[in-house]
This record gives structure tokens, C-alpha cells and sequence, in this order.
């Protein structure tokens, strides 16, 4: 999966889950600001898990709480597996 | 702005040693505003204070697992039987259901004559074990506790064997983050307990025995405090409260006595020290490392401002590892007096089932070092479950020579 996969990939997920279109979620604006919270997060994870193969905890979301720093932490654990 | 790195309990070096980041948190940050947005609360007198204060309301997790719960529900998944299983229990409810609950509970759980059980348990164990190697954790801690309770629960013999990795699967709900597959696992064996527990109920109703189920039902029939799904609810907590922390306990607890050989000989040479070394190997390595609560009106500790709603980590390992309370914190001192740990809590919540842990752990500890001369742990990692509010090994390989 490329880098542009994957932003592609949570994109389309975050847009699924809070019906912002994705052309307006941005790299840099914070996971919560879109609406996502402890709970939908899991399922969105879930969702990640499925399509990347990887086991994810749902803190990650919040260690890494953009688009653009968690998509660069999904890239760097697809190359470590 | 808090420093994100402070708080990681997911890395492996954390998960084997959350120690040093505990010390990290009460020095730099010690009510800590965690990425996830709760507190992280790590010094000893605020934890101690916060469980001890009744405007810090329970049940946390319960609230997200229901949030959780209809959410999923909108994705038509099914997880009502955590709801079902958790609604009851004691450790989530407050006053004034929960001073009604506890003090019924308490009421009829308090038959304290329990070591000729835990001793006969302990004996068929250490006879089944290999005289050169044996799996402390797998042949000794998780098979114990779920044997006593069930025998004090009046459970049919055998069941335990089912029951002790419903309770692991269970237990997960109490941890701090969940994944949906955890809540999968969680549900399955919410749904197996509860078709488990239904039956015995009924079982129980038909014929009356001297265990502590047919107590509960007893004497709920003459004083009726409880409703069915109340009763249903605490039956089940007994039985998994009463088994993930005690496994935690004596298979944390005898790693560490291992680990301390110095320890270890004096308290062959002494048995009467067991109960002291207890209390120390609580205060320690606590089988319960975490537990949660709710701010129910806006306050400041340590000058931040904690709003109404906010929920709160207390780090109990923490407050049992802080220099201002307990000199030489790191150390392992079985002597130690006092030893005013957190490990089984403070306040309206305190451990409901401390007689039982003590006692047991003690005999536990007692019989191991007399059957054994020496024992070795063979693995250079050891393999802790994941799960940061209950700590515990999942297996503990030894070398032994049977005395």
C-alpha cells in the first residue's frame, strides 16, 4: 500500500463514518475536530484492520490525531510486517 | 500543553515495567492530561483522596461500554450482554444502589473459613505438577482461584475449567481501551456466563446446598433487596473478581519472590513473615494497577482544573510506588511496616473479597516454597497479558527440584 493509499483509505473512512465530504477533511485538523470520539474510533479502527491486515489499539488515535501523522504511522507498521 | 510521551502505556517496554513511567508522570506531570483526554492521575495522596471522596463518582467504563454498546447497535452488532452482565455489578454503581448491593453482599459473604479449601485446591495442584518443570501460571495461579471460588460459590466441580478463560475474556471489559474484537470476545463470554449462571440459579432454587449462591438466593427470598438481574450480575462478578486479581496476585507475587532469593529463603525459614511479604507484594507489583473514576462536580488538584464529567485514571502501582509515602519504593522489603498500599483501594469501593486474596496468596506462597527447594523461571521474556488495569503473567515456565 502506498502512502497515497492509505491517506486515500482513512479519508474515505473518516468521511463514511461523519459524512464530512472528503475533499474538505484536511491532513493537519485534529480527529476530534471531525467528530470523532473514543467510540466511533473503534469502529473505524476495525474498518483499518480489515483492509490493512494489522492489529491496532485504539489509543493510536490519539497519539497520532491527524490524518497526516496517522497515516504516516500506519505506512511505517505496514513496512515493519 | 502536556507531553504526549509521558503517557504510552501500549509499548512493550511499558507493558513489561510500567514502573519508570509511572515515576515519570508523578515527577513531570502527576494529574496528567492523557491524548485520549482523561486525567492521568499518578501520586499516592491524590489517588488516595480521590477514592476516598464520594464527589468522584464510579462507573466510567460502564458508560462508554453502554455508549459503545448503542452505537455498535446502529451497526447491527450485538453486544446487550455486556450491558446485561455489567449493569449490576457493585464496582459501577453508586449510592444508593450501591450501598444497598454491597451491604446485602457483604452480609452474606462473610463465611472466612475458607483455608481448608484453598489448601486441599493448593495440594491436588502442586501433586498434578512435573517434579523437574512445571507452568506457574497455567498449572498453579489461573487454575487455583477459579477452583476456590467455585467451590465457595457451591459450583458444580469441573465447571471451573470453563469458567477461568470466560473470566480472562470478561475481565478485558475493564480495561482502559478496547478494541471491537475485544468487545466481540467480551460479549461471547458475557452471553456464556449469563446462560451459565441463569441455569445454576435455577439449579440452585430447585436444591438448596450450603454454598454461597444458594446463600445469596436464601436470604435474598427473605429480604429481597436484590432484583433477578441484580442477583444474576453479582453471582457472576464474585466468581471473575474473585479469580483475575488472585491469579494476578500469586503469579506476579511468587515471580517476584523468585526474582528476591533472599526473600524467598527467609520466608522458609519464617513462615510467619507470609503475611507481611503479602501486603508488600501488593503494594509492589498490584494485580490491579488501575481503576477509573468520574468527576461529579468541577475541582482543581495540583492546580489544573478538572471539569464536571471528566473522567480520572488512578494509577494505583503509582500511588504504591511513591518515594513521599514508602521509603525505598523499588525495593522489595517483605518486613515493611507500615504498608499503607492502595492495592485493593480505599473509600465506599474497597476490595470486597481482601480476606479472601490475603489468604489465599499466603497459603499459595507458603506451599510453593515448602514443596520446592528451588525454583527457576526458564523463559528470558516474560509474557504479561495486555490489559493495564489488571496486571498479570500469562505463563511462567520454572525449572523446580521437589523437596
Amino acid at each position: 500500500m502506498t502512502k497515497a493509499n492509505i491517506i486515500e483509505l482513512i479519508t474515505h473512512l473518516v468521511s463514511k463514518e461523519t459524512g464530512i465530504p472528503k475533499s474538505e477533511i484536511k491532513g493537519t485538523e485534529a480527529f476530534y475536530e471531525l467528530g470523532l470520539d473514543s467510540i466511533n474510533s473503534v469502529f473505524l479502527l476495525d474498518e483499518l484492520e480489515k483492509s490493512t491486515g494489522l492489529e491496532l489499539n485504539p489509543i493510536f488515535f490519539w497519539d497520532y490525531p491527524t490524518l497526516d501523522s496517522f497515516s504516516a504511522f500506519i505506512e511505517k507498521e505496514l513496512l515493519k510486517s | 500543553m502536556s507531553d504526549p510521551q509521558l503517557w504510552r502505556p501500549f509499548d512493550r517496554e511499558n507493558i513489561r515495567n510500567p514502573y519508570p513511567m509511572y515515576e515519570r508522570l508523578r515527577q513531570h506531570d502527576p494529574v496528567h492530561r492523557a491524548q485520549t483526554e482523561e486525567w492521568i492521575i499518578t501520586r499516592y495522596e491524590d489517588v488516595r483522596s480521590i477514592l476516598r471522596d464520594p464527589k468522584f463518582i464510579v462507573g466510567n467504563r460502564l458508560n462508554w461500554l453502554k455508549k459503545g454498546i448503542s452505537y455498535f447497535h446502529g451497526k447491527t452488532l450485538d453486544f446487550a450482554s455486556i450491558q446485561e452482565v455489567m449493569d449490576g455489578f457493585i464496582l459501577f454503581l453508586n449510592p444508593p444502589d450501591h450501598t444497598r448491593i454491597r451491604k446485602f453482599v457483604s452480609q452474606v459473604w462473610n463465611n472466612r473459613e475458607v483455608s481448608a479449601i484453598i489448601q486441599t485446591n493448593i495440594r491436588q495442584l502442586l501433586q498434578q505438577t512435573d517434579d523437574n518443570s512445571f507452568d506457574l501460571i497455567r498449572d498453579f495461579s489461573r487454575p487455583l482461584p477459579a477452583m476456590t471460588i467455585s467451590k465457595i460459590l457451591g459450583l458444580p466441580n469441573g465447571d471451573h475449567t470453563i469458567l477461568k478463560d470466560l473470566g480472562t475474556q470478561m475481565i478485558k471489559s475493564l480495561d482502559l481501551y478496547i478494541t471491537l474484537r475485544d468487545l466481540r470476545k467480551i460479549n461471547e463470554a458475557a452471553s456464556e456466563f449469563l446462560i451459565y449462571f441463569k441455569d445454576i440459579i435455577k439449579e440452585k432454587r430447585r436444591k438448596e446446598d450450603d454454598g454461597l449462591i444458594s446463600k445469596l438466593l436464601r436470604t435474598n427470598d427473605q429480604q429481597g433487596p436484590l432484583t433477578e438481574s441484580e442477583l444474576l450480575s453479582t453471582c457472576i462478578l464474585l466468581f471473575i473478581a474473585g479469580e483475575e486479581t488472585s491469579l494476578g496476585l500469586t503469579g506476579t507475587g511468587i515471580m517476584n519472590l523468585i526474582g528476591h532469593a533472599a526473600a524467598s529463603e527467609k520466608l522458609r525459614q519464617d513462615p510467619t513473615l507470609t503475611s507481611y511479604a503479602v501486603e508488600e507484594l501488593i503494594r509492589y507489583d498490584a494485580p490491579v494497577q488501575i481503576v477509573g473514576r468520574i468527576a461529579g462536580v468541577s475541582t482543581i488538584i495540583d492546580g489544573k482544573e478538572i471539569n464536571e464529567g471528566d473522567t480520572l485514571t488512578l494509577c494505583i502501582g503509582s500511588a504504591n510506588r511513591d518515594k513521599h509515602i514508602f521509603e525505598q519504593p523499588d525495593e522489595l522489603k517483605i518486613h515493611r511496616m507500615p504498608n499503607k498500599h492502595l492495592g485493593f483501594g480505599a473509600g465506599a469501593h474497597f476490595c470486597l473479597g481482601d480476606w479472601l486474596a490475603r489468604v489465599q496468596t499466603q497459603l499459595a506462597i507458603d506451599a510453593v516454597l515448602k514443596t520446592f527447594s528451588t525454583l527457576e523461571i526458564t523463559d528470558t521474556e516474560l509474557k504479561w497479558n495486555e490489559n493495564l488495569s489488571i496486571r498479570s503473567l500469562d505463563t511462567l515456565p520454572l525449572k523446580v527440584t521437589r523437596l
